[in-house]
């Protein structure tokens, strides 16, 4: 194994164990934006590129909770993350909705304009009114643990707690409660589903709520563990990208959780051979192999359909004519 | 129900339509702040009441940097375009709060106890966008100004082929002259060059704790024109104080998540890390080192309360090395006199570095536009400030000198670089200003422990 290890460059087991454990502390809240990222995608169709501004929104909402309110942290956080649900549900019912309903099927590109719009204003907002210094969101309590010689701390537990508990609890919803049965029909056929009677608007709002309010606890681990900036939530909402198309947005929230979880590993391996600057490449390049590998298949079969013999004889025919 | 229906649908749309205005009317704000800083810093130049240039305070002020009664009056009703590129938008946009403050307090004391009729102007480089850099020096350059306070190390060379075209003078006050830019035509630095300038601090650690030998670097990564001399000047300073240099670790410029960092330094285990890192990359690398199990002394390159807010109590534990203003001791009356006229104009007290800094090269472009117009030469001209530099490149400085003497900063005519300067290495302490551990000149010469 030390053979291994030297041949691939590695100095030790630690150094690999501790990127593990880095991993699953970052893919612990990649999973929890590309969960909530997934569900409002495939739910709603709708390329929600503000999700990082309300990412960021959430984080300063609890810092000035916090710092400006003098509140206690769980009231300050609990504060951040109901504003949260209110903006991305207000996000959908304000700006998203008008615009769907009336661009038609230009819908998606309406919506993605407007949410690049919203990014840019959001950000602007937050310098105007709490200016561009960086804000802590202070008071978790600072404990740090060795096991085996790798560090881990404590919010960092919590965080990965945290996330699985609410993963699960996301699947729970869709497979065991009503507006879960609903949500999931939308996301088959939202005509078939308003036809026999679900209000697809309120699922719409509901799905912002919940995947917002995942992205929001995402938030405040990042600006308890870090600090809170304007800029904040423009990698993460990447980073929720890619967990949910390579994992599929019409997926279970556990198989989207555990895909960020496995990126969060990748992207610390990655840093043991690469500059943490290329860190990100390797996500986005793992995005590339993964799009390029999934549309082998059609491409052979249109590649295949096009060289079978009926398909000749019949595009020879209808140059003929 | 279709009418309700369709009326609530309108009235959606009527909210959004009122959202997407405030919305926009939000962001065409924010995106003009920039340039109606530029517009509002321009008009408050001008806008200071009353004669108050025979005030005790304009005496005092006089005296302090040596101005006639001669020079006073040549001056007098003159108008002097001073110019700047600072990081007006960006990530580093508190920076330039601070950094406009210093320098527009330098041109307000110009209108207010010399009676001159100033023109300033600042222009956004973006944080650091060369592109930008390049459009805002050629700006500056077009509408004819004389002299330009700079920032980003010349915004990373952009600025010098305006600087040189439009012979406008430039002072760095911000990040000197770094590696790249010494000797540039018209282009000078006005701080020590950090890190390399606090490698000195090596040697206070050789003294103090001669079981400290192994030092590892972590940089910022960018490019190898950046870092490759800063690691090659390290490497210097550790053979010179005989440790061992164990390697440099670059990190991302603004990175939040150091774990990978930190992982490496583990495995290299430093007996001291030299942290080349600005801004409030600092706070975070040690809010997660101390967490970290690494025991290494952390020695950075400079100290901001931002990014002490980052790190919290983490930055106990945390020494810096460079030239750092105490404001709580200021060193000479002239720094005395700052801070006072600082809290006179804005209200609050200076807090960081940057802000003395931009004074320094505020007062150094007073008296090189006093030295031209005692020889009857124009004050607006960069060449003949520069000309006036190159002569006696020595200024009053808030750094340095003592209790009856103000200090002193003198450039190098070949590097463009103090030569004249005093750094330290500094120790953080809780919730209060730093105490100095060591003292030098600038290029390491009169080394002297203190703490």
């Amino acid at each position: 194994m030390l053979h291994i290890a030297t041949f691939l460059g590695i100095d030790s087991g630690r150094a690999v164990g501790q990127a593990v454990v880095d991993g699953i502390v970052a893919g612990s809240a990649y999973g929890l934006l590309g969960v909530g990222f997934a569900l409002i995608l495939g739910v709603t169709g709708r390329f929600h590129f503000a999700y990082g501004i309300i990412y960021a929104f959430t984080a300063y909402i609890a810092a000035v909770a916090g710092d400006d309110w003098g509140l206690p942290l769980i009231p300050a956080v609990l504060v951040g993350l109901c504003t949260a649900t209110v903006l991305g549900t207000l996000t959908e019912a304000i700006v998203y909705r008008p615009l769907a309903d009336r661009a038609g099927d230009n819908a998606l590109l309406g919506v993605f304009v407007a949410s690049l719009g919203l990014v840019i204003a959001g950000e602007n907002a937050i310098r105007l009114i709490w200016g561009n210094d960086t804000r802590p969101l202070p008071g978790f309590p600072d404990h740090a643990y060795t096991v085996a010689q790798l560090n881990i701390t404590l919010i960092q537990i919590v965080q990965v707690a945290a996330a699985i508990l609410l993963v699960v609890a996301t699947a729970l919803v869709l497979s065991q409660t009503i507006a879960g049965q609903q949500i999931r029909a939308v996301r088959g056929n939202a005509e078939m589903a308003q036809a026999v009677g679900v209000a697809v608007r309120r699922v719409f709002a509901l799905v912002f709520a919940i995947g917002t309010l995942l992205a929001g606890v995402a938030a405040v681990f990042a600006g308890m563990r870090f600090a809170v900036t304007p800029d904040m939530g423009n990698t993460p909402v990447f980073y929720g990208f890619v967990v949910a198309f390579v994992a599929g947005t019409q997926r279970s929230p556990l198989v989207i959780g555990a895909v960020g979880l496995l990126i969060g590993v990748i992207e610390s391996l990655s840093t043991l051979w690469v500059s943490d600057n290329l860190s990100a490449l390797t996500v986005f390049g793992l995005l590339f192999v993964v799009l390029s590998v999934r549309s082998v298949p059609n491409g052979v079969r249109q590649l295949s359909g096009s060289l079978s013999p009926t398909h000749r004889t019949r595009t020879r025919s209808a140059r003929a004519a | 129900m279709m009418r309700s229906i369709k009326g609530s649908s309108a009235r959606l749309q009527r909210l959004g339509a009122i959202l997407a205005l405030i919305v926009t009317a939000v962001a065409v704000a924010a995106c003009g702040s920039s340039s109606n800083t530029n517009a509002s810093a321009a008009r408050s130049t001008t806008s200071s009441s009353g004669d108050t240039t025979s005030s005790a305070d304009a005496k005092q002020f006089r005296q302090l940097l040596g101005i006639s009664d001669a020079d006073a009056a040549r001056l007098k009703g003159k108008e002097f375009k001073v110019g700047a590129i600072l990081p007006l938008s960006g990530p580093g946009a508190n920076y330039a709060v601070d950094e406009q403050n210093g320098l527009t307090l330098a041109v307000d004391e110009m209108q207010r106890y010399l009676g001159m009729n100033v023109k300033y102007e600042a222009k956004d480089h973006k944080s650091g966008d060369p592109q930008a850099g390049a459009t805002a020096a050629r700006q500056l350059g077009i509408d004819s100004f004389g002299v330009v306070a700079n920032s980003y190390w010349g915004v990373l060379g952009s600025t010098m082929p305006a600087l040189k075209e439009y012979k406008m003078l430039s002072f760095d006050p911000g990040g000197g002259t770094g590696n790249s830019e010494k000797g540039k035509e018209y282009f000078w630095g006005f701080r020590a060059n950090t890190p390399d300038d606090s490698f000195d601090s090596l040697k206070y650690f050789k003294a103090k704790d001669p079981s400290a030998k192994t030092v590892a670097l972590v940089n910022w990564d960018a490019g190898g024109a950046y870092t490759g001399p800063i690691e090659a000047h390290l490497k210097q300073q550790v053979a010179a104080n005989g440790m061992t240099y164990q390697g440099m670790l670059l990190q991302k410029i603004g990175a939040t998540d150091y774990s990978s960092i930190l992982s490496k330094l583990k495995s290299m285990n430093p007996d001291l890390v030299i942290l080349a890192s600005y801004a409030t990359d600092p706070g975070y690398f040690m809010k997660q080192y101390v967490n970290s199990g690494l025991k290494a002394q952390v020695v950075g390159s400079e100290y901001t309360p931002v990014a002490a807010k980052v790190a919290g109590s983490a930055y106990d534990k945390f020494m810096f090395a460079g030239d750092f203003f105490d404001f709580a001791k200021p060193p000479n009356p002239l720094s005395k006199f700052f801070i006072k006229d600082y809290e006179r104009k804005f209200g609050t007290a200076p807090d960081i570095f940057y802000e003395p800094n931009y004074y320094d090269a505020g007062l150094a472009y007073l008296e090189l536009a006093r030295r031209v117009a005692a020889s009857d030469g124009d004050i607006n001209s960069g060449s003949a400030l520069n000309q006036a530099l190159i002569a006696d490149p020595k200024f009053k400085s808030v750094y340095g000198g003592d209790a009856s003497t103000v200090g002193t900063l003198q450039l190098d005519p070949k590097t463009h670089d103090p030569v004249v300067r005093p750094v330290g290495l500094f120790q953080a302490e809780p919730g209060g200003q730093p105490k100095q551990l060591a003292g030098w000149n600038i290029g390491g010469g009169n080394f002297q422990i203190t703490g």
